[in-house]
């Protein structure tokens, strides 16, 4: 666990008449996986999607290795390093896997001396099949249209999509929600493999097992504020479930340690 | 496209086609067979354009008066002696303008494809009207008639010119991000959207291939009948659309099957010609065209198992 990578400070977003997000504050650090959880409506999606460009939020900054980042659109977001898997995994099921992963973002080539620039469809097809490869997924064909895949093979092609340009930081909503148990243990296994290889993750999750098993340190959202961010060490599930349902009781020493948005965390709701 | 799918359409084509020749000794000789090409040309661009309007789940309903309007206009630049080419530009530059038109009130103020098209088609056949005072204007310089009577080979210009427009556009659908993307945002706009790809630049873009192919059959119209008219193209939205559909491309969005849109225009064109040298009543073949459109609808859903 490194030094901080992302900061979001004082994060508000309405949706209509409803404050989806007020106070949200995130700290993520480098090689860390960092747990949302939050009751339903806590807007812990919301607060993903403001860092992955798809929401912009009506006020608040967001810093990326201590300078202020803007990040207006999904293309924004992914030209910083952020990539996000979507919990309904954000594929269009009438094109090719390879056509998926590549979406908004196809390589181009043209002919020598022809300036007219068509797609590199061998390139990329080859690029995709490397990274299953390397994810351990097995997939009959990349010229397949995803609509023809499993649940969990569709979810692959999600998370392969978010590799693809050796993401900084990686975003995950509900990695693992309508999943079986089997498919489950793989995505974690994977998730930690990213932060091996330096990637730092944020995931969003119901499950607060899963949330032990694999997260190092957790966020708890209520009501669209952060009410505590810090180390899971010493906690159990039982704890951070108070914390999302009936809120913080007493100061947490951890949130002492975060200096400036101290006083965010903990102003009573 | 499905290989079998496009073999179920050939088979289609030749079953109607064998059909009408042996009912009409007339039908497959060389000329009729030119005459089918020529007469289906105005569907096939329109359908071409409307190919892709329709990957991205949308429908433009202006085609036809797209086709009226800019046709008119490079009709009265004509007859106010500007160059020919000037007046060939024009056209397909405000085919281009109106489709990004209707490509703003998609984007813009977000109302439904169907209400915008729906509107700009009254709109642009009214500014039609109005320009010409419902008068049609004749006699165009010669030059630009060739269109009409050029031939290359055994076939003519026009409709070497609607082919070649076939070929770009399933280049552009297959083999450039902007094709993909027109998928991809019919498909799942909102996958789309997240992953980057410039969902409304993709939508003007659409509207404006529409309204440049639609321009191109009203310039092929005009220079086959010497005749600009503010009524030209009433009522093709249906045919072009029935070619669509028929060719397999669904409604839903995410799917370009230009090939299919091209079996399915010459079918339409078939029908219609089969029918009138079967004596069958001009009025008949709307009707003709109609029930065809819905069936080909009804077997889309069923095809998709909805």
């Amino acid at each position: 666990m490194g030094d901080t990578l992302v900061r979001m400070d004082k994060i508000a977003k309405r949706f209509g008449g409803k404050l989806a997000l007020r106070d949200a504050w995130l700290e993520l650090r480098s090689r860390e996986v960092l747990g949302v959880v939050g009751d339903n409506g806590a807007g812990k999606s919301t607060l993903l999607k403001v860092l992955a460009g798809v929401l912009f939020a009506d006020k608040g900054t967001i810093l990326l290795r201590g300078s202020p980042v803007a990040i207006r659109s999904p293309r924004d977001a992914q030209a910083l390093g952020v990539e996000m898997v979507y919990q309904d995994f954000a594929l269009c099921p009438n094109m090719t896997v390879w056509e998926n992963v590549y979406l908004g973002r196809y390589v181009r080539t043209s002919i020598r001396r022809w300036k007219i620039p068509f797609l590199a469809k061998a390139a990329m097809r080859s690029h995709v099949l490397e990274i299953l490869h390397e994810l351990g997924i097995e997939l009959n064909s990349v010229n397949e249209p995803v609509r023809c895949l499993s649940g969990g093979q569709q979810q692959a092609v999600a998370f392969c999509r978010s590799l693809l340009f050796n993401p900084t930081v990686l975003l995950l909503d509900e990695p693992t929600a309508s999943m079986a148990v089997l498919e489950q243990e793989k995505i974690l296994a994977l998730i930690r493999r990213f932060r091996e290889r330096g990637k730092s993750v944020v995931m969003v999750t119901h499950n607060l097992n899963e949330l032990f098993q694999v997260a190092d340190r957790a966020l708890v959202l209520k009501e669209g504020k952060t009410i505590w961010c810090g180390p899971l060490q010493g906690l159990t599930p039982g704890d951070l479930a108070h914390m999302m349902f009936v809120g913080r009781s007493e100061p947490c020493e951890h949130v002492l340690h975060h200096g400036d948005v101290q006083g965010n965390a903990d102003s009573p709701d | 496209m499905a290989p079998l799918e496009r073999l179920g359409l050939v088979f289609f084509l030749t079953a109607i086609a064998g059909l009408f020749s042996v009912v009409s000794p007339h039908f497959l000789a060389y000329q009729n067979v030119v005459n089918i090409l020529v007469q289906s040309t105005p569907t096939l661009l329109t359908a071409v354009g409307m190919t892709v309007v329709i990957a991205t789940a949308g429908i433009d309903l202006s085609v036809g008066s797209v086709m009226a309007l800019s046709s008119i206009l490079a009709a009265l630049a004509m007859k106010a002696q500007w160059p020919m080419a000037s007046g060939i530009a024009i056209s397909l530059l405000l085919g281009i303008a109106m489709g990004f038109v209707n490509g703003l009130g998609v984007t813009g103020l977000r109302v439904s494809p169907f209400i915008v098209t729906l509107g700009t088609a009254g709109i642009y056949r009214a500014l039609a009207l109005i320009l010409t005072d419902a008068r049609p204007i004749y006699g165009l310089p010669l030059g630009f008639r060739t269109l009409a009577m050029g031939q290359i080979g055994p076939l003519p210009l026009s409709v070497v010119l609607a082919l070649l427009t076939v070929l770009v556009v399933y280049l552009i659908t297959c083999w450039t991000c902007f094709g993909a993307h027109a998928r991809a945002v019919g498909d799942n706009s909102q996958a789309a959207y997240r992953m980057g790809v410039p969902v409304k630049a993709t939508l003007l873009w659409t509207y404006g291939l529409s309204g440049a192919t639609s321009a191109l059959a009203g310039l092929v119209i005009v220079a086959r009948l010497n005749t600009a008219e503010a009524i030209a193209g009433l009522g093709i939205e249906l045919e072009a659309i029935a070619a669509v559909v028929m060719g397999g491309t669904s409604f839903f969005g995410g799917e370009a099957r230009i090939s299919g849109t091209l079996l399915g225009a010459l079918i339409m064109g078939t029908l219609v010609n089969g029918l009138t040298l079967l004596n069958v009543p001009s009025y008949y073949q709307q009707l003709v065209t109609g029930l065809v459109f819905i069936l080909a609808v009804v077997a889309d859903r069923i095809r998709r198992g909805l």
